[in-house]
């Protein structure tokens, strides 16, 4: 397989099956896909009957958080059990949801092949539909984010990008809430800093639904993170 | 005695009772909460003892005294009970995924009965 899927997955309705059997439909032209599916301890837990059949170039691994830690929390247990799986040309998060378009997989494999060790998704090069609120909230994000990090891209909190081998094990995640989005930012960077990784952005499209808007994070979870990333500065020893 | 002081040491008491019941199991701590709390009763009807203690050490006011000292001890409860929680939740963190890395499977598809 050339690519591992991590996604994490909460209360997700059909919209979960619709997503894999896109990936597994894709499957072929990138080099096969595994996903590793973790179901962030939803009511009704993930029913492994909605995943598609297992075919040469597709397969899933689906796991469980008996209780429910957040999607960071989700995307670092999918991180440790894809490291365990062997190696894979890219390690990619991705949303369960539908917003992720799996074609966007072509971008981001490619960026990899191309020597980046980090792809960064950017919405506002894609054909995103971002609610104009969304948008003043996300660019005011991405400006903190670059203060906070150092890097200058152009989008933040988005849920797609891909990794390479070296990459991904320098990004372990202890936020196991939103804030992760900025915790995974603050890693690359470091690994910018340390071992020289390589980073870049690709267009990918978030197509955003009345569902998926409902069940998002809303405009005012920008305190929430904020207020983790603050507990994790003063308490966090940065390993665990 | 002012109105004040009259309502303050109705709250005491009231806190007093509500504990001295709820708290039945745990002796030695609430042997602890009714010397704080007779002391504040005391304080609160005889202000001037307050006041005479704070200005022997250059405070202007009673209850300044008890303040000051009470805000620097609940600014360190709060940092220390929110270190304890976010200790707790790596904890959880590091237990539960545990039990999700290890019961993680690959997908087969259910194999039909042996003809």
């Amino acid at each position: 397989m050339t690519i591992c899927v991590l996604m994490p997955v909460f209360n997700e309705g059909p919209a979960v099956a619709e997503t894999l059997f896109n990936l597994r439909g894709i499957a072929p032209d990138l080099g096969g896909v595994e996903v590793v599916l973790v179901d962030d301890g939803s009511r009704v837990p993930f029913d492994a009957a909605l995943c598609p059949a297992p075919t040469r170039d597709f397969s899933c691994v689906i796991s469980r958080h008996e209780i429910n830690l957040g999607q960071g929390a989700a995307l670092e247990t999918a991180r440790q059990i894809a490291l365990a799986r062997g190696d894979f040309e890219a390690y990619v998060t991705m949303d369960s949801d539908g917003q992720h378009r799996p074609e966007d997989l072509r971008v981001l494999l490619q960026e990899i092949r191309n020597g980046a060790d980090v792809v960064f998704g950017n919405r506002f090069r894609g054909d995103s539909n971002v609610p104009l609120v969304r948008k003043i909230v996300l660019r005011l994000a991405a400006l903190f984010e670059r203060g906070v990090t150092g890097l200058a891209l152009h989008d933040a909190h988005n849920g797609f990008r891909a990794f390479n081998r070296k990459a991904i094990e320098l990004c372990p995640i202890t936020q196991g809430r939103m804030a992760h989005a900025t915790e995974i930012k603050q890693r690359v960077a470091h690994g910018r800093r340390q071992q020289g990784l390589r980073i870049t952005e690709a267009p990918v499209s978030i197509r955003y639904s009345d569902a998926s808007l409902k069940k998002g994070q809303s405009s005012w979870g920008a305190f929430t993170i904020l207020k983790d990333l603050v507990f994790r500065s003063l308490f966090g020893d940065g390993t665990s | 005695m002012t109105l004040a002081s009259l309502l303050l040491f109705i709250l005491v008491v009231l806190v007093l009772v509500l504990d001295v019941v709820t708290l039945r199991g745990a002796r030695k701590i609430l042997v602890l909460e009714v010397l704080a709390l007779l002391t504040a009763m005391v304080l609160i009807v005889r202000q001037d003892i307050a006041t005479g203690i704070a200005r022997r050490v250059g405070l202007e006011r009673g209850v300044d005294f008890v303040i000051y000292p009470m805000m620097v001890w609940l600014f360190r409860e709060a940092l220390l009970s929110r270190h304890a929680r976010w200790v707790e939740a790596r904890r959880l963190d590091r237990f539960v995924r545990s039990v999700a890395v290890r019961q993680a499977r690959v997908f087969e598809l259910p194999r039909g009965p042996e003809p």
